[in-house]
């Protein structure tokens, strides 16, 4: 693998190990944050080597830098880079029929810009005071150099620059390549539902990207200058206001649900399709929903604000905005459980991650409406429920997509072909412990426990929680368990899986149909011609002319062949497939 | 290729696709100005612009920054069209340099002026952190038409790219108006 390569799969790759390097440090953090809550001020067993001083239990300070580290590790450093940086590069140019992306030097930019942000982040944990504590949401003023003194907020909230430059560039580039770069024949009707989903969530990135990175360049000259954006108090005539801060932030936080997730409802939309061997049922349905989503994503915002003294009108106003939101959300879901009803189901990993997917998107969804209505949000906010309801959402739904999406192109990316039993047995044990240990952070905030306590148990009305709690950590280290399953299968197949077939899935798109299994640098011998859309299964034509439930997305049928030839374009090449889903 | 010679289709297409790229990219990165711009007009819903005591902002010197921003993506654009190209890039060149300078003195005089950091607070934050923002932008298309003009000078084909940084410049003018507007204006 060259290492400044511009070639889109390499980068694919490249974001792949980042990612999951990356998944593997938040998702340590977070089980320190489990732990804390589960036995709080005990050192935790194996730490006391890098915190000497309190013989590994943490303390007040490293804790708030734990659970700030591990929400910026997690959104800006493992689900975006996987989801949309992994999957994004890989799958866009082969399923639209491209030879690479429009841009190759701009992804190879992207990769490296996000690289340097990584080791602007890492470099802040040995910096003197210590990495960034002033939560994933960097208000000020705790964000300022008033409250968080050292260098490590200013090099991680660099890193997050970084973070939002290498997505911006790499939304220009899927952007473009899906609008100028598609196959022949590959009208806006015939894209896989995963590639809508990228580009929806790479316009949303376009347009929101800039805001954050806006509001993190004004935070840093406040910081680094003396500016006094957000600034305000005693000691600054006419300064700043903390509150600018959090409308900035949250013109882009509340998109970036959509923009983890909108690559991972195209990936269900797909899946399910492809592994109940049926069309997509409402497929223009479920594009104009997304699309919808993702155009109301941008005006629900100010939900975030409404215990920030946010006037009862426009609460109400953004409310019924964020309420009407699960409309078409609603309309999303209908479709894909119309899609496998009375399919033939195919209980493979990708399938299984892409209804667990679903279930624990529904299930975040749902508790997500308590806090869009003003009424209860003002009970709930700030409490374990916001906590559980977003990682629900943005957590496990987007992770789950990750490894849906990972398990299914893993054979194409890779070239071999993963144990298949054990990827069932990952998914599925991830998704009971999702359920468990975010189901347990809805329960414990339905009881009132605030989010980012130290020690929750400080509190009277909260000591009866401890038990909870603990059981809930027990799942969370069960998870982390779970997915050392993951990483033995992964490392197995890369040395030792067997070679993979050109289509083990026996789908029509085009990656699986027209390249072979790793894709050649320029990913098609010839540019496939596509006549048909991506979930041509299961229909009679097929049957009777081919004698198999799938159409290639470039493949002519017998008697279409003859038609073909009057017209001035070549049918699609199809590379030769001995079939075989894993 | 000679001047009048129609570009063959691949390249057409690559020319296209690029210009594609960089009005979406372009557009795209003008949420980061608007967002500036909605910051100073939150900030300045709050209190009067300037507060009591504070120097009042010029008008006329800013406009002029602007207007060689406006100057130079013209001549970018004349220059894209293949009109003394080399010629053009230098002139939209002297415009942007022109327009950093003038804005480095309307900062310094303000700052001389008594308009300091961070004892100005808001006010001052708008003015200097905004201008350095946009100024970095100047400046970063300070450096892209010094490279144009150095491959121009090694004998490369730069028309194209010429007509790349035309929008680049238009985007100059265009976040350079805004800023003014929501700053300087009273």
């Amino acid at each position: 693998m060259r290492l400044f390569s511009t070639d889109h799969k390499v980068v694919a790759r490249q974001f792949l190990w980042a990612g999951l390097g990356f998944l593997l440090l938040g998702g340590l953090l977070a089980l320190l944050i489990r732990w804390q809550w589960a036995y709080p001020g005990r050192p935790v067993p194996g730490l006391g080597w890098v915190l000497p001083e309190s013989g590994g239990a943490l303390t007040p300070p490293t804790y708030t830098g734990v659970f700030t580290m591990h929400g910026l590790l997690m959104v800006f450093f493992a689900i975006a880079p996987l989801l949309i940086g992994a999957l994004g590069n890989f799958v866009i140019p082969l399923a639209v029929g491209a030879r690479g992306m429009a841009f190759p030097r701009l992804t190879a930019l992207s990769f490296w810009v996000f690289a340097a942000g990584g080791v602007l982040v890492l470099a802040s944990f040995g910096v003197r005071l210590g990495t960034a504590s002033a939560a994933w949401t960097s208000y000020p003023p705790l964000s300022t150099h008033v409250f968080t003194p050292g260098v490590g907020q200013t090099l991680v909230m660099l890193g997050v620059v970084c973070a939002a430059v290498s997505s911006f560039l790499g939304a220009v580039n899927y952007v473009v390549t899906v609008v100028r770069c598609r196959a022949p024949g590959m009208t806006w009707g015939r894209l896989p539902l995963t590639v809508w989903g990228l580009f929806l969530t790479s316009v949303l990135n376009l347009l929101f990207i800039p805001v954050v990175a806006a509001a993190t360049g004004m935070l840093l000259l406040d910081r680094l200058t003396g500016t006094r954006f957000f600034l305000e108090g005693a000691a600054v005539v006419g300064g700043g206001d903390p509150l600018l801060y959090q409308h900035l932030f949250w013109l882009f936080g509340h998109p970036e649900v959509y923009i983890l997730i909108l690559p991972g409802w195209g990936m269900i939309g797909d899946f399910v399709a492809f592994f109940s061997r049926r069309p997509a049922h409402g497929y223009r349905g479920t594009v104009v929903a997304m699309s919808t989503v993702s155009a109301l994503s941008g005006l629900v915002y100010a939900h975030h604000l409404f215990t920030s003294g946010l006037s009862p009108m426009l609460g109400r106003a953004f409310m019924t905005l964020t309420l009407v939101i699960s409309l078409p959300s609603t309309v999303m879901f209908l479709n894909w459980m119309m899609t496998v009803w009375r399919g033939s189901v195919r209980l493979t990993a990708p399938m299984l991650a892409a209804v667990g997917a679903m279930g624990v998107f529904g299930l975040g969804g749902v508790t997500g409406l308590a806090l869009g209505a003003v009424a209860t949000d003002i009970p709930l906010h700030g409490t374990m429920w916001v906590v559980g309801h977003f990682h629900l959402t943005m957590g496990a739904a987007s992770f789950l997509a990750v490894f849906a999406g990972l398990y299914f192109w893993f054979p194409k990316m890779f070239g071999r072909t993963l144990h298949a039993g054990w990827a069932k047995a990952h998914v599925l044990t991830s998704a009971v412990l999702f359920i468990a240990v975010f189901g347990g952070q809805l329960l414990t905030g339905y009881a009132g426990q605030l989010r980012r306590l130290y020690d929750p148990y400080q509190y009277t009305f909260l000591k009866h929680l401890l038990e909870l709690n603990q059981w809930t950590s027990f799942a969370a280290f069960a998870l982390g368990l779970a997915q050392g399953i993951f990483l033995v299968n992964l490392a197995w197949s890369l040395r030792k899986g067997p070679a993979a077939d050109a289509n083990p899935w026996q789908v029509g798109t085009l990656e699986w149909t027209c390249a072979p299994s790793p894709p050649p640098e320029d990913n098609y011998a010839r540019v496939p011609v596509v006549v048909r859309g991506p979930h041509e299964l299961s229909q009679p034509e097929g049957h009777e002319r081919l004698g198999r439930d799938w159409i290639g997305q470039a493949e002519l049928l017998p008697g279409e062949a003859s038609r073909a030839a009057e017209g001035a374009e070549e049918p699609g090449s199809q590379v030769p497939s001995a079939g075989g889903a894993a | 290729m000679t001047t009048g010679e129609a570009p063959a289709p691949a390249a057409r297409e690559a020319a296209g696709t690029a210009w594609f790229g960089v009005v979406v990219g372009l557009g795209a990165w003008g949420m980061f100005f608007a967002s500036l711009a909605f910051s100073v007009g939150y900030l300045r819903m709050r209190e009067p612009w300037p507060l009591a005591g504070m120097p009042p902002l010029p008008v006329i010197l800013p406009a002029v920054g602007v207007l060689l921003l406006g100057t130079a993506g013209a001549l970018l654009h004349v220059g894209g069209r293949g009109a003394r190209v080399t010629l053009c890039l230098l002139g939209a060149l002297g415009a942007l340099v022109g327009s950093l300078a003038v804005q480095g003195f309307v900062l310094s005089t303000l700052w001389s002026a008594g308009l300091k950091l961070p004892q100005g607070g808001a006010y001052a934050s708008a003015v200097y952190g905004l201008g350095a923002l946009h100024g970095a932008h100047v400046a970063a298309g300070v450096v892209g038409l010094v490279r144009e003009l150095v491959r121009g000078a090694r004998g490369a084909e730069v028309r194209g790219a010429a007509s790349l940084w035309a929008l680049y410049g238009d985007f100059l003018a265009v976040t350079g108006l805004v800023l003014f507007a929501a700053v300087y204006l009273p």
